[in-house]
């Protein structure tokens, strides 16, 4: 019997021992993942769980592996359509690879891309529904960064990798963070990647021992209000999770799916009579300039807390463009929720909405 | 060989299909804590065969892991256990043959049947993780063609309808899609073309292959301009004819024990009215 025991424990760890080389690292970011191996190549996937390779340049490519699939690293050339991961390649110290963008110089508040477009050493793209298709073949980018899944055939068509950094389900907290980690294989930035995570991860235990010796909890909904429908942040999103570890109460905590996720205006409305504050996309530049501009956008949901008592907070211009500073938009958040934990703080990223 | 009659002997134990049971609710319990932990570990088991799982997030995240991997290894013991005690017991009631009637030793069997059903429908499920085809995000544009994953049939979108809602009740709908019509041709190599039509809760079949709807664009009456598509999750299951057969011998060997007991109720009540 125990010669038996023995037998089939040594079977269980020859199993292990033949799964343990098959990769040397792997790394899950939420939805995405980064598979590094020995040869220097990096399988990574993407938001919606395609598989993409990365290659160094000169180095035959994997067997089977469709051009489409393929890109050659260090990238020197980079196009995207969205802001949040261009502020990114700030932080990995990358951005002079941008050569193509969406949107006119006047949208961009990061100098160098602004710059770009103004000198022509980047090319505006125009408007993400109605790329200029030319402009990107003539400059044919190593890879496209999008948010837009539709974008594949057409990129596939013109030889170009595209890597979706959308998912399906809301970015946590966690991933968040640690994004930059996935797109650090592309500029071989891993030094700056690991700073930017430490960094981050350094301010939100800073936000958490803060908010540990408090006992009230603020009660915060975010979310957009529209003529007809309500669309919130879920409770696995990072937003619920930052303002969670901040020391406040995330009254949708228990909604869960994509990123600004339709509810019913009931819930929305239960949810936002008991809320102390609300954190919302909306802003000026939407038409959404003052509470009682909300208010009449939505006479069902008029009567929620926030939009008497409480306070109603909507990002700055530039909170869109500066996922690089992360740690900053942290401390934002957190200081929005427990002002007192942060005296004389002013705001960098968000501006209380006034009244009228 | 002394060591092999061994090990069958101990695999067809009715302790040892206890303590395998006992085991595997107790993995199921720390699982059901594990997994909601970090579910986004999990997730990728929709679209990533077993193996490919197991060797990336499985192995990688041992900490949150460990217990499916001992599922995996608790519930292979259990289907050699019960391989191995209906072998044995259909062996000793082939010896000892019939004693009653025909139809009795017959149905005699059914449990064992059940058991035989038990390893072909876990047997399907390891064959499609193992050697299915779960090809996500492939995108059409509408007019465009793209090929199905390992095949030369191609997949072209011909037109997406969709049914608006236009009532005035439920306001957040209105100029929404309730339903949709995504009209798909299907190409084969020769040149034939098969049209069908898929819905998020129709999937179609072709050629061995079940296509499903996992995004389409436009959803709405006036929506932000962007390029009608639908994405496609395309499949082979191998094993699901596995599946149906051992779901058709479990519904047999289910008939038959219930047939068996009805039979040895009415025996009995009889027998009682005689006595």
């Amino acid at each position: 019997m125990k010669r038996i025991i023995v037998m089939a424990w040594a079977a269980l760890l020859i199993c292990l021992a033949a799964i343990a080389p098959a990769q040397a690292s792997f790394e899950a970011i939420g939805p995405f993942s980064v598979e590094s191996r020995d040869n220097g190549t990096f399988v990574l996937t993407d938001g919606i769980g395609r598989r993409i390779h990365l290659v160094p340049r000169g180095q035959k490519p994997p067997p089977g592996v469709e051009e489409k699939n393929l890109v050659r690293i260090p990238v020197k050339s980079v196009a995207t359509d969205s802001w949040r991961d261009t502020s990114l390649f700030l932080a990995l110290d990358a951005i002079d690879k941008v050569k193509a963008v969406t949107g006119k110089p006047e949208e961009w508040i990061i100098p160098q891309i602004r710059d770009g477009l103004h000198n022509g050493s980047i090319v505006s793209l125009g408007q993400r529904h109605g790329m200029d298709y030319e402009q990107l073949v003539k400059i044919k980018p190593d890879v496209f960064f999008t948010w837009d899944e539709s974008m594949i055939p057409m990129l596939d068509e013109l030889g170009i990798a595209t890597v979706v950094t959308n998912t399906d389900l809301a970015r946590d907290l966690d991933t968040q963070i640690r994004f930059v980690r996935y797109l650090a294989p592309f500029f071989g930035s891993f030094k700056q990647a690991d700073q930017y995570v430490a960094k981050v991860r350094a301010v939100l235990e800073d936000i958490k021992a803060k908010a540990n010796g408090v006992a009230a909890k603020p009660k915060v909904i975010w979310g957009d209000v529209y003529s007809k429908r309500v669309l919130v942040e879920p409770g696995n999103s990072w937003a619920a999770q930052i303002v969670q570890a901040a020391g406040g109460n995330y009254l949708f905590n228990d909604v869960a799916g994509d990123t600004c996720l339709e509810i019913a205006l009931e819930r929305f409305y239960s949810s936002g009579c008991e809320a102390d504050m609300m954190i919302t996309y909306r802003t000026p530049r939407q038409g959404m300039a003052t509470k009682a501009r909300m208010k009449a956008t939505n006479i069902t949901i008029a009567g929620i807390k926030p939009l008497s008592v409480g306070k109603v907070f909507y990002p700055l211009q530039h909170y869109s463009q500066s996922a690089d500073k992360l740690d900053e938009i942290l401390v934002d958040l957190a200081a929005m929720i427990h002002p007192e934990l942060y005296p004389g703080f002013e705001l960098r990223y968000f501006v209380e909405m006034p009244e009228d | 060989m002394k060591s092999v009659r061994a090990i069958w002997a101990l695999l067809g134990s009715a302790a040892l299909s206890v303590w395998l049971l006992l085991g595997l609710v107790t993995v199921l319990c720390c699982g059901y804590y594990l997994f909601e932990v970090a579910p986004s570990l999990y997730e990728p088991l929709n679209r990533l065969l077993l193996w490919d799982w197991i060797v990336s997030y499985g192995w990688h995240n041992l900490s949150n892991t460990w217990w499916f991997l001992l599922f995996l290894v608790l519930l292979g013991l259990l289907v050699a256990n019960t391989f191995v005690c209906t072998c044995q017991k259909v062996a000793a009631l082939a010896r000892h043959g019939a004693k009653g009637s025909r139809l009795d030793f017959t149905l005699r069997f059914s449990p064992h049947v059940m058991h035989a059903a038990f390893i072909i429908i876990l047997a399907s499920h390891l064959i499609t993780y193992v050697l299915g085809l779960n090809a996500q995000n492939n995108l059409v544009l509408l007019g465009k063609q793209s090929a199905i994953p390992g095949s030369d049939i191609m997949v072209r979108l011909d037109s997406i309808k969709s049914d608006i809602y236009e009532g005035e009740r439920l306001a957040f709908l209105k100029g929404r899609a309730l339903t949709q019509e995504i009209a798909l041709s299907l190409i084969s190599p020769d040149g034939a073309v098969t049209r069908k039509t898929l819905a998020y809760n129709s999937p179609i079949w072709h050629d061995g292959y079940s296509i499903h709807l996992k995004n389409y664009y436009p959803k709405a009456k006036t929506s932000m301009p962007r390029r009608p598509y639908a994405n496609l999750i395309i499949r082979r299951d191998p094993g699901v004819k596995t599946f149906f057969l051992g779901t058709a011998v479990f519904a047999v060997g289910l008939l038959a024990y219930l047939w068996q007991a009805l039979r040895l109720h009415r025996q009995r009540a009889s027998r009682e009215a005689l006595a």
